[in-house]
């Protein structure tokens, strides 16, 4: 199972891949969403984990571009906020918000779950 | 009893007219017709009386004294005495007796009734024109009443009109004229001395101040009448008027003010006058409180007191007035802010002899001030954790970032330490990950921490502006990365600012977020925060992509509560109090319109440099 990690911390990137790989799963990190935009116009996934605020394209700028290209990918928003409008953005289609520090086991529990 | 040598010295008189009486072997031997006019007895009854009881008491000794000269030598140089009538009148007559010529054994004297020349001299003696005193008198038993032509000046009326009626007819009202009536009957019936001042109006329609004496007329313990006297006071009345208002005046606009007076009379002594109103605003009684310089200067608050000194001493030795502000123990124990000004009287030589102050309570005004103070920099502070508040969500991802990052790698090392193939340089440099994590943690949250802190009373301490910038910056930079906005700091030296650390992070944060919040929509976004020396101050210029403020909002942004942010996303108060912040410093705050994009410029003066 191909899981795409977008977080401009390059730390987290880091560590959610390890973790991934650990239980089975097959990581791509990218450091910001123009990179992963640039990965998905010829590539594609079975789930997204993707940081929420980053400079120049943000996490749920990301989603609409997918949502416009008629990508169907499961998008996990892993966020630092605190404020974040959970219901808004599950109503957009986002699959689940999850925020920083998260559990890293459940990750891949909802991983499974797909 | 008249006897032919009796008759013939008749001859030389005028027995109706004249009052002449004739004695034997001291015994009366005759009088004339005129006795009974005078003293309003029959000659019958008069010579069945005592001649003794029909003279006035305190003139018998000085009659009987010339008696006996008549006796001896035969002749007297002539004395006047007082007879009481049959209603009880004192007539003065005057007396000169001899020998009758005819007949030795016989003594002749002859008397004139000198009453009304009395009266007259009487009152000319009392009554100096300008002094404008009239008298009259009253006879209890004759009810009658007699007065002198200066009380029909001073009445306005002629004599001969009826003098009750007249009184009656001036006094404007009743209270005046029972006043009058009271004290002319207490004393005739109790022979006390009565004194009143009265207003009256004339017929002329004057007003008159009156000033009434009633003393009684007494023969003994005898109440036989009233001697009055009334005197024309209205002059003095009106000066007294006058100087009443004046000094009501002065009363009242010092009292207005709420305005003592101190007077050092002399600055030789101790002693000092003060004014019933300084006695109240300083709460100490006049009775029991005697103020001395000495006294006075022990109630001056101590952090006051050598500026009082030294105000004083210049005034007395220079001249030099002093209007301070200060503050003095009350009676009550409490400090209360006075505001006090003084002037120094000079003698000719230029030496102070006296010093004069008065004295205006601002406590009120002060404490207001005071209050008034405190709540700006409560609202300083109301306004930094309003800031903060609007921070606080970046903050929290600030936190949380590091904190996934330590999670993760110590979930990671737990479990590499359970496998057989632990990398023990991996193990290291995840270690290290986590501290540098940490680290950043915890600098966010301690500059958290000192930014919330109440910093208005910190001293004033030279920080080099790069201090001042890392801590804007470890509460900006995150919020500025992760929405793309390009944040640059140019400094062309580390110019040293003299200020407040914290309020001075506080006003350059304020101007970062509004520009932050002001260019989200401009693409790309940066801004730019300039510090360097220049011209003798320091010059910190935030400046953004915008383009600048229209006039209309220019105008206003330095006004409290001004915002063009949506509600909940700004209080208004960021830039007002921000421009309180500098000018407290000595500098000044503006937006800068010469500037193609939005650019806002802080003038701080450099306070080191100064000698």
């Amino acid at each position: 199972m191909k899981v795409a990690i977008i977080d401009d911390e390059e730390d987290i990137c880091f560590i959610l891949s390890f973790e991934l790989k650990a239980k089975g799963f097959h990581p791509v990190t990218f450091t910001s969403a123009l990179e992963a935009q640039k990965y998905f116009e010829t590539e594609s996934a079975d789930a997204i984990i993707c940081d929420f605020q980053m400079p120049k394209m943000s996490g749920l700028e990301l989603f609409n571009w997918l949502q416009q290209r008629d990508i169907k990918i499961p998008f996990f928003i892993l966020t630092g906020e605190s404020n974040m409008d959970t219901y808004q953005l599950l109503g957009k289609g986002i699959t689940e918000v999850l925020f920083k520090p998260q559990d890293l086991k459940k990750i891949s529990t909802l991983l499974n779950n797909i | 009893m008249e006897t032919n040598s009796t008759s013939q010295i008749h001859h030389f008189f005028d027995p109706e007219t004249d009052l002449i009486a004739t004695f034997k072997n001291e015994k009366l031997t005759s009088l004339s017709p005129a006795w009974e006019r005078l003293l309003g007895w029959s000659l019958d009854e008069i010579s069945k009386m005592n001649l003794d009881d029909l003279i006035h008491p305190d003139d018998l000794e000085i009659t009987h004294k010339e008696i006996e000269k008549i006796e001896r030598d035969g002749k007297t140089n002539g004395f006047v005495n007082r007879y009481v009538s049959k209603d009880r009148e004192i007539k003065w007559i005057k007396w000169r007796c001899f020998r009758n010529p005819l007949n030795s054994s016989e003594i002749i004297s002859v008397g004139a009734d000198l009453t009304e020349l009395y009266l007259k001299n009487h009152d000319h003696k009392i009554s100096q024109q300008e002094a404008k005193i009239g008298n009259w008198s009253f006879g209890k038993v004759s009810r009658k009443f007699s007065w002198s032509e200066q009380i029909c000046d001073i009445y306005e009326t002629p004599i001969d009109t009826n003098f009750v009626k007249v009184l009656k007819a001036h006094f404007h009202d009743e209270i005046n004229w029972n006043k009058m009536s009271n004290a002319f009957t207490l004393c005739l019936e109790k022979g006390e001395t009565q004194y009143e001042e009265v207003q009256l109006t004339t017929p002329n329609k004057r007003n008159k101040w009156i000033a009434c004496w009633w003393l009684p007329r007494k023969i003994g313990q005898e109440i036989i009448g009233v001697e009055g006297l009334i005197q024309d006071i209205t002059n003095r009345k009106e000066k007294e008027r006058v100087i009443k208002e004046t000094d009501n005046r002065y009363e009242v606009v010092l009292s207005g003010i709420n305005a003592g007076i101190w007077d050092w009379t002399d600055v030789n002594g101790q002693s000092q006058y003060w004014s019933p109103k300084l006695y109240e605003i300083l709460k100490y009684s006049a009775e029991e409180f005697k103020p001395t310089v000495d006294i006075v200067l022990e109630l001056i608050h101590p952090d006051d007191l050598p500026k009082i000194r030294a105000a004083i001493s210049n005034l007395v030795e220079f001249n030099v007035h002093y209007n301070l502000e200060y503050r003095v123990k009350c009676g009550d124990g409490q400090y209360k802010w006075i505001q006090s000004s003084a002037v120094a009287l000079r003698d000719e030589n230029g030496h102070t002899w006296r010093v004069i102050g008065i004295v205006i309570d601002i406590h009120d005004q002060k404490t207001a001030e005071a209050h008034l103070e405190e709540e700006k920099q409560k609202s300083v502070q109301a306004s930094k954790l309003a800031t903060l508040g609007e921070m606080a969500a970046g903050l929290a991802h600030e936190v949380n970032n590091p904190l996934t990052i330590i999670f993760g790698y110590i979930r990671i090392l737990e479990d590499e330490l359970g496998s057989t193939q632990f990398d023990l340089e991996q193990g290291k440099k995840f270690l290290g990950l986590i501290k540098s994590a940490a680290d950043r943690a915890a600098k966010i949250v301690s500059s958290l921490k000192e930014f919330a802190r109440d910093g208005a009373q910190d001293p004033f301490e030279d920080y080099p502006s790069s201090e001042i910038m890392s801590m804007v910056l470890e509460l900006s930079q995150e919020r500025f990365k992760k929405n793309a906005v390009k944040l640059d700091i140019e400094m062309a030296d580390d110019p040293v600012i003299h200020c407040r650390k914290l309020e001075i992070s506080q006003v350059i944060l304020n101007l970062l977020f509004n520009s932050f919040d002001a260019i989200q929509e401009l693409n790309p976004k940066w801004v730019k925060v300039q510090i360097k020396k220049e011209s003798g101050k320091i010059l910190i210029n935030v400046i953004d992509c915008g383009h600048g403020l229209v006039p209309e909002v220019a105008e206003k942004i330095f006004t409290p509560f001004y915002t063009t942010k949506k509600t909940g996303q700004g209080t208004g108060l960021g830039l007002s109090i921000s421009q309180r912040i500098i000018v407290n410093h000595g500098g000044e705050i503006y937006y800068d319109n010469s500037s193609l994009n939005t650019k806002f410029v802080i003038k701080l003066p450099l306070y080191y440099e100064l000698p």
